[in-house]
């Protein structure tokens, strides 16, 4: 094998050894847009009264009367809704 | 002798190029990002930080949930394919509904397949600092796909999973869902007051607290005058009750819907009743598990004038 050979013989390890390496480092094309959750939890429970949709908006609450971790909105402001306006279909 | 060398010589050279092209090749189809259709055609400027903008269904059979949603809601599926990811996206009437996410669960273990919802931000780096600076934990770092946008996924405080995107094509505008669209998304946490102040750092909500009933804490989370989420106290009769967000989809008859998931290999995991805006809300799950609620929502539901 003529030197010439040789030295393009070693090129070509090379970049198949950085090939190999960059399969190896590089994240693949998946996705991680998914998430599985712990298995065992349950559903139930919800007694009368749970309730956990939106309110349908505009209803006064009271004057605020015991602290709370989060800053809550003004007693003046009413509650927000969901939007009302349809897409037009 | 010489020209078994020489023949060896060719065969190993020539070996080593296929080798090196293959390794190209394999390297290359990994490495492609997944060609996910950008959230808003044609894009937008609009933003709505802390609005609900995507959810994804990791499943480990996506025939089967094919089946079960399209028969459900009439969702049809273009298919996705990028690496080693199957993908589906869900559409109802031309729009896209969600995604659908098929990954095998790791032999041995239980885990439970989910509906995991994308919250609207306008940088997720930034948003990353400020979950970890507030308790939060990274479950996957944030990540670009090229019409999407960048995401990433995190576990809040109490362990609730939650993802983050920063939409390349702009947010979806404020409209009312239709049915079969998702309508709603509720955060049922250990303590919903604590966790109301995670979420208010991270996406600048108005909280809104609600009287109560039931002697548990519900706040509704809002934007743009808009409420977005609801954060509700776990009942406390179990301790097998798990921190987790919960996505509606908006139906015309939820009694009706829920008996059809049954019949389609789901199952009801709350039974249809009616919640603080009148209509009927359920809680089912898909064959394989995944829990999502049904609410009924009728065009006369708001009291609000359009914005």
């Amino acid at each position: 094998m003529t030197i010439v050979a040789q030295r393009w013989r070693v090129r070509a390890l090379g970049l198949l050894l950085l090939t190999v390496l960059y399969a190896c480092v590089v994240t693949d094309g998946g996705y991680i847009g998914g998430f599985y959750e712990p298995y065992g939890f349950d559903y139930g429970g919800w007694g009368p009264g749970y309730h956990v949709g939106p309110p349908r908006g505009g209803e006064r609450r009271p004057a605020q009367s015991s602290p709370h971790a989060y800053r809550p909105a003004p007693p003046s402001r009413p509650t927000p809704s969901i939007p009302t306006r349809s897409r037009g279909r | 002798m010489n020209i078994c060398c020489h023949r060896a010589r060719h065969f190993l050279s020539h070996g080593l190029c296929a080798l090196l092209l293959y390794a190209i090749c394999v390297a290359t189809v990994m490495a492609a990002p997944l060609e996910l259709p950008p959230l808003v055609q044609p894009a937008n400027a609009e933003h709505h930080v802390g609005k609900v903008i995507w959810v994804d269904l990791v499943t480990p059979d996506l025939a089967s949930a094919k089946r079960f949603y399209s028969g459900l809601f009439g969702w049809t599926f273009r298919d996705i394919h990028g690496g080693e990811t199957d993908y589906a996206v869900a559409f109802l009437d031309g729009q896209p509904v969600g995604g659908l996410l098929h990954r095998l669960v790791p032999p041995g273990e239980h885990r439970q397949p989910a509906w995991l919802a994308f919250i609207a931000v306008r940088d997720v780096d930034a948003a990353k600092r400020t979950a970890l600076a507030h308790g939060a934990k990274v479950v996957v770092e944030p990540r670009s796909y090229p019409q999407r946008g960048r995401q990433a996924v995190f576990a809040d405080p109490e362990g609730a999973v939650f993802a983050v995107l920063a939409s390349s094509s702009g947010d979806p505008p404020d409209f009312l869902a239709a049915p079969g669209e998702w309508i709603w998304s509720s955060l049922l946490a250990q303590d919903p007051d604590t966790d109301a102040a995670f979420y208010q750092a991270l996406f600048g909500y108005d909280v809104f607290d609600l009287p109560s009933d039931d002697g548990l804490e519900h706040v509704i989370l809002s934007t743009d005058d808009y409420a977005r989420a609801s954060v509700n106290a776990l009942p406390s009769d179990s301790s097998r009750r798990h921190p987790h967000w919960l996505n509606f989809v908006r139906v015309v008859d939820a009694v009706g819907v829920a008996a059809k998931a049954v019949a389609l290999g789901g199952r009801v995991l709350v039974e249809p009743h009616i919640d603080r805006h009148g209509g009927k809300v359920a809680v089912v799950a898909d064959p394989t598990g995944a829990p999502f609620g049904l609410m009924e929502w009728s065009d006369t539901d708001s009291k609000e004038e359009p914005k």
